[in-house]
């Protein structure tokens, strides 16, 4: 049976713990669980399926209860929020004061703050381009010994101590259990809307996304998606292969300019399909977009690619003659200003040409010649058993995050044999 | 600084300047010899470091910590950027007179140093001899023949180096000590000017060509007689009584008829020398009061130019013009804008700012002959950047960085010019 | 030193030099005075100086360090006002001097890749022409290096719209303590696994010693524009701050100065400001044309319900330079009221200005000395600057404990003991006013893993032991230049 707390078919052994509050949560760590068990730290459960296949699952820690909004300074555009708030919550508190926390992940109704910054989702919204990590001003953190710890504040000008925040946004919960957050907030544009221009070339797509961020344009997110992701998401942009959303936003004079500016640069493009949506339609299809994994079933292969924007672009043709071959369809939707991409395709059993491990390979390979990284996110249960979906990383970095993680968890209490430390 | 009262001996150094320094570290990228070496030892902070050192007594003056302070191209960069105010010019001034007692240096070279600075720098006379020697030196085609045949690479590589900075002579010599050049108009003011000792031997054209200008701009020239070098080249290698003495001539010679009239100066470091004079006759009972007064009346002569409005000529000057501060007009007198100005107001130039206008070119006065390879190292990167420019002339506005800057030039092939602003300026009024 | 120390000295020198060059190499008496100090008043003299040319050459000097067991600092330009660049327990230190090349600009990606001694503004500088600047802007820009700035995580005014420098740092190549050399991160501005590159930034030169920086480079704005406003009070201009910042604003900068600052410029460098000010604020917007002249129009809305005396516009750099002028000048003004003045770093929140101002107002009449305050106001980050004579008896002793006072004050009301200058040896000892015991250990243990040995630049950042407070803190007085824009 699939409940909020299967991970890969498994359900927790010893049962479910339900923290109300850091210390409840620093005893469970300390006093409820032994030393051989393990623990599975979880906020909404939406990116439960990313990792190695754990041997053994104990507990699962469940942080929704810890959803307090601990403090929201607006007139300072900061908040102090428990981990297991729901981004949505929070969202639309701080929406109510005209403000945001730039960071966008899917599922917000179930994907908590501490969930989402665990396991580095960070969606589509790049307040000038900047990483989600960038938001957070302090944080505290549970460790697996119990012991709580705090680094950082909430001011917005910081340089005292070392910036221990930034090993638990990325860490998977393997380090310390986020209990506490800081965030830098952003005063929500007055105005936003979405410039829609469909190409039939890849090509274009990159021109055209170089060219905006060479100019003065400062987009709140830009994507590019494929035909098939423009298939899977239902949407009715004819004729177009490929789409580029351009999320602009502003006060009046500042968001008319920046239209002005990308229909100028449009002007140089055979385009196939041009639109402007204002405000609810745009964030109705910023919505879909970034919940696009929900198109994709429990058979779906999907992966997370970090690169540079022209490298990407290299890239992409290669993935694309390669999906070619083996009569593939991928959907992906790249990020081209900040390098990123993300793809599913169904699982494999619709061609037996080839060999799934191979293929998987196979892509992880043309990622590396081309210089760019690989996460595998989601694989069908059958094709995890001993296969790394972390993407490979240089040796010395690998040594000191497993040095890391023998220090902080020796035991490997949380999330045992799930994250890249982990791997032989 | 208790320490320092501590001490047995009595310091050179004023405390309240030395100890202005917090080592904060906002000298080192205007520090030419820093920017060469990347080494604090080069910086001016690390040389006030070790004068504080010594005035601690933690540090004996020893051959390798004089060489520090002798690397000092004095080009006061520094100065301009110090939030402290550090006045560096004064302590590396009293730290290169002190060193004298310490310098251990051989019969031969430190009679030809007792000679220049008490002899020939001093005296136009003997100067002017000198330079007509190297004159014809030139002119008879004897230079040719020696860099031809590298002979002095036989007997040196200094000697050659040092051969190969013989100054060009521009023109005749500059022989003007008690001329007066009228302007030739009703109701002009008169000023002075100062015809210095180096300059109106090789640069005497460009002298004449000053005179022009400032006849242009309305103002009757007189050069007073009896007047001598501004003792700059003394007091940068320690020879700060010479330098005292230097400083009342001129001060007799430039009050004769009038002490209020305006002491225009074309060439930079001079000009910087003499602003100075307060300061380093301070403790002259008798010149003290005179030459503060004095010091006032000194002016540069592009910022003389840029202030009386004169337009430039009417013939155009077709070409990309870059300008290298003057260290000592940049630093010391603080005009950065003047000369640029000018080189602006003339029709058909193309002024480029030069990357690193600010940082000096190695010149530093008589450094480009007893430095030579720092003075290179430097200069180095100056024709780096000055090749990147496309400029096809470098205007300047001291004697020194023209000499320093020529060299350079011709050492890399270049096709540059070096021209005085005064002399750009001049050559607009030339006719057709 | 025993015959054994030296010649064990010796041979470090001699495999030192074989390792770098002899020319490379300083242990002169006069070498070793000059590498004792940086910005801050500390001193610690090193053993022996190094300038390597390349990481491989690092890798080398740090495997024999670790070999002879000695300490190793790693040091850009020694701007640094909280000790970071000194060798406090003597041993290497390794300067960054040579290794100051700009080794690759790509516009396309806007990324730079550059070596640790690059100095900062030569880099924005280097990039201008194609439009593009990095960010990070600390006041000693024109000095410091993007290495130095790496482990300080340096600031600046215009870190308000534009972050910090572990925001615009994309990956970096360092050397660990056993000399292996390798990268945190590459040119891609998100990765796999812990963020290595994240937490050696600011650790101070504890953890790795970096040898080539990956930067993010933005695109130089369209428009800016600056807006000086004077108000009757540091409260109205306090609520003027809160106001913009609440409503929804956050411009490129936002500096404050209060009436002794003002008295002390208008002296100085004659900025104009009216008669009667009792604050003045500095705001300064840049992006693109539209939407800086609607936020100005909004801003000026804002900032004239608290009823400014004057408001300045400038739109064209020199009329910028010159509102600017007053702000820059200040502290080297200050030396018109007082002979010495302690220049305090602490962060508050923004909503707590007017109450934080008013705390130390009381401090300065309680303790009759004048605290003059000038802060980056947009970000909370104050330097409030005591105002004193240090020939007077008793005088240093006051001012250090209204410092801690103020530090305090910082603490209490949810701020940090430091902005943007650091830890270092200064505050080492304040720490435990903002972590306990439990959250020191826990950072401390960043250096177990990392395995430094504790010859990373040991002693700095964790406190030493009780009781050394003010003696650490004694070091921070007098140590900025009165001209330095901080």
């Amino acid at each position: 049976m699939k409940t909020k707390y299967s991970i890969d078919g498994a359900q927790p052994s010893e049962g479910v713990i339900n923290p109300q509050d850091r210390d409840e949560l620093s005893s469970v760590l300390s006093d409820v669980v032994g030393s051989d068990k393990v623990v599975v730290p979880m906020g909404g459960a939406t990116r439960l399926h990313i990792g190695a296949k754990m041997p053994k699952y104990d507990y699962a820690l469940d942080l929704s209860s810890m959803n307090q909004l601990v403090a929201h300074n607006s007139a300072d555009l900061t908040c102090v929020a428990q981990s297991g708030v729901t981004l949505k919550s929070l969202q639309d508190i701080l929406k109510e004061q005209g403000q945001f926390l730039a960071i966008d992940a899917a599922f917000p109704d179930q994907a908590t703050i501490g969930g989402t910054l665990a396991s580095n989702a960070p969606g589509y919204m790049r307040w000038q381009l900047a990483h989600m990590r960038d938001m957070v001003i302090g944080m505290e953190v549970v460790l697996p010994s119990g012991t709580i710890t705090k680094s950082g504040g909430p001011v917005v000008k910081n340089v005292s101590g070392y910036d221990m925040a930034r090993l638990h946004i990325g860490g998977y919960g393997t380090l310390g259990v986020i209990s506490e957050i800081s965030f830098k907030l952003t005063p929500l544009p007055r105005h936003q809307g979405t410039f829609i221009l469909g190409f039939q070339t890849e090509s274009d797509l990159h021109d055209f996304s170089a060219e905006v961020f060479k100019s003065h344009v400062m987009p709140l997110a830009l994507a590019g998606i494929n035909s098939e992701l423009i298939k899977e998401l239902d949407l009715n942009f004819p004729s177009s292969l490929y789409l580029v959303l351009a999320r602009i936003g502003g006060r009046k004079m500042a968001l008319i300019r920046q239209r002005d500016i990308l229909s100028e640069i449009a002007d140089h493009y055979q385009y196939t399909y041009s639109d402007f949506l204002e405000e609810d339609p745009s964030d109705i299809l910023w919505e879909k977009v970034r919940d696009f994994r929900r198109y994709s079933s429990s058979e779906s292969i999907s992966g997370r690619l970090f690169s540079t924007p022209t490298r990407l672009r290299g890239l992409l043709e290669r993935m694309n003659e390669y999906f070619q071959k083996i009569e593939l369809n991928s959907a992906f939707s790249v990020q081209p200003g900040f390098g990123t991409m993300e793809f599913f395709f169904d699982g494999f059993s619709r061609t037996e040409k080839v060999d799934s491990e191979n293929a998987m390979r196979e892509i992880r390979k043309i990622v590396s010649e081309n210089g760019s990284h690989l996460n595998y996110e989601q694989l069908p249960t059958g094709l995890k058993n001993g296969f790394n979906m972390w993407g490979p990383i240089n040796q010395g970095s690998l040594g000191l995050m497993k040095s890391l993680r023998n220090t902080y968890d020796p035991v490997r209490k949380l999330n045992r044999g799930r994250y890249i430390t982990d791997s032989e | 600084m208790v320490e320092a009262q501590q001490m047995s001996q009595p310091s050179w150094l004023n405390e309240s300047e030395l100890y202005k320094c917090v080592h904060c570290g906002f000298c080192l990228q205007a520090c030419p010899t820093y920017l060469a070496t990347g080494l604090e030892t080069e910086s001016p902070r690390g040389r006030i470091a070790l004068m504080k050192a010594v005035n601690e007594g933690r540090l004996e003056i020893s051959d390798q910590v004089m060489r520090h302070w002798d690397l000092c191209i004095q080009c006061r960069a520094c100065e301009d950027v110090c939030p402290s105010g550090v006045p560096y010019g004064n302590l590396i001034e009293s730290t290169m007179d002190r060193l004298r007692v310490h310098r251990k240096i051989g019969f031969v070279p430190r009679l030809a140093y007792e000679i220049s600075l008490r002899y020939l720098i001093p005296n136009q006379r003997n100067l002017a001899i000198v330079f007509s020697m190297m004159n014809f030196y030139i002119k008879s085609g004897l230079q040719k023949l020696v860099r031809k045949t590298k002979i002095l690479k036989l007997i040196s590589d200094r000697l050659e180096r040092l051969e190969k900075m013989t100054p060009s002579i521009n023109g005749k010599f500059f022989r003007a000590q008690g001329q007066f050049y009228s302007a030739d108009v009703e109701g002009t003011e008169k000023i002075q000017m100062l015809s210095g000792c180096v300059m109106p031997l090789t640069q005497g054209d460009q002298m004449r060509a000053a005179v022009r200008m400032l006849n242009r701009a309305n103002k009757d020239v007189e050069i007073p007689s009896n007047q001598g070098c501004c003792g700059a080249i003394n007091s940068h290698v320690g020879g700060l009584e010479k330098a005292k003495e230097l400083a009342r001539a001129n001060i007799d010679a430039f009050s004769k008829g009038n002490d209020s009239e305006p002491i225009v100066v074309a060439s930079a470091g001079c000009g910087a020398r003499m602003m100075e004079y307060g300061h380093l006759l301070s403790d002259d009972a008798d010149y003290a009061l005179k030459a503060v007064n004095f010091s006032k009346r000194v002016v540069d002569i592009n910022e003389f130019l840029d202030q009386s409005k004169l337009q430039p000529g009417e013939a155009s000057i077709h070409k990309i013009v870059t300008y290298q501060d003057s260290c000592h007009l940049a630093n010391v007198q603080k005009v950065k804008d003047a000369p640029r100005n000018l080189i602006k107001s003339i029709g058909g130039v193309d002024f480029c700012e030069l990357k690193g206008s600010n940082v000096c070119c190695g010149a530093g006065g008589t450094y480009m002959i007893t430095e030579p390879e720092m003075s290179e190292a430097v200069l180095t990167e100056k024709i780096r950047n000055l090749a990147d420019s496309g400029a096809d002339i470098i205007a300047t506005a001291n004697p020194g960085c023209f000499m320093q800057l020529d060299n350079g030039i011709k050492a890399a092939g270049l096709d540059v010019e070096v021209k005085y602003v005064t002399e750009l300026l001049d050559e607009t009024y030339k006719q057709k | 030193m025993s015959q054994s120390e030296l010649s064990e000295i010796n041979d470090l020198v001699a495999d030192l030099k074989n390792i770098v060059g002899g020319g490379y190499v300083l242990d002169d008496k006069a070498d070793l005075l000059v590498y004792e100090y940086d910005g801050s008043i500390d001193r610690g003299s090193p053993v022996v100086i190094v300038l390597p040319a390349s990481a491989t050459e690092i890798s080398s000097v740090l495997k024999l360090a670790r070999a002879h067991s000695i300490p190793v600092v790693a040091r850009g330009a020694g701007t640094g006002l909280s000790g970071g660049a000194i060798a406090e327990q003597g041993g290497i230190v390794i300067s960054m001097a040579r290794m100051n090349k700009i080794l690759e600009v790509n516009s396309d990606d806007r990324y730079a890749i550059v070596e640790p001694g690059v100095v900062n503004l030569d880099l924005s500088t280097h990039v201008g022409p194609q439009g593009l600047y990095y960010a990070p802007d600390p006041s000693s820009q024109r000095a410091c290096t993007i290495g130095g700035n790496i482990a300080e995580n340096a600031g600046g005014p215009h870190c308000l719209a534009y972050g910090v420098t572990t925001n615009h740092v994309l990956g970096m190549e360092v050397v660990l303590a056993d000399g292996s050399v390798t990268w945190f991160g590459e040119n891609e501005r998100d990765g796999v696994g812990y963020d290595l590159r994240g937490i050696t930034i600011g650790s101070e030169g504890t953890l790795a010693i970096v040898t080539k920086i990956s930067v993010r480079l933005l695109r130089s704005p369209e428009h800016v524009k600056t807006i000086l406003m004077a108000f009757e009070t540091i409260e109205d201009a306090s609520a003027a701050v809160t106001g913009i910042i609440g409503a929804g604003m956050v411009p490129a900068a936002i500096e404050m100065m209060d009436h002794f600052c003002i008295k002390a410029a208008e002296g100085a460098v004659g900025a104009g400001y009216p008669e009667g000010a009792g604050a003045v604020l500095l705001v300064e917007l840049d992006g693109l044309f539209e939407a800086v002249e609607e936020e100005y129009e909004e801003i000026e809305a804002i900032c004239r319900e608290f009823g400014p005396l004057e408001v300045r516009v400038a739109d064209d750099s020199l009329e910028r330079e010159k509102l600017w002028s007053g702000r820059k000048g200040v502290l080297g003004a200050l030396g018109r009221l007082a002979p010495n003045y302690y220049l305090v770093d602490g962060t508050i929140p923004r909503t707590k200005l007017v109450d934080v101002l008013r705390q130390i107002n009381e401090l300065s009449e309680r303790s009759g000395y004048p605290i003059a305050n000038l802060l980056h106001a947009g970000d909370g980050n104050l330097h409030p600057s005591i105002l004193f004579d240090e020939r007077k008896p008793g005088d240093v002793e006051n001012i250090l404990a209204i410092g801690s006072e103020i530090l305090r004050i910082c603490v209490e009301s949810g701020g940090v003991l430091s902005g943007e200058h650091g830890i270092g040896l200064e505050k080492q000892d304040q720490m435990p006013l903002m972590f306990s015991d439990e959250d020191m250990a826990t950072m401390s243990l960043l250096k177990i893993a990392f395995e430094t040995e504790d010859l990373l630049n040991p002693g700095k950042v964790f406190p030493t032991g009780a009781g050394c407070g003010d003696i650490s803190q004694a070091r921070a007085i007098a140590r900025v230049g009165p001209g330095a824009y901080i």
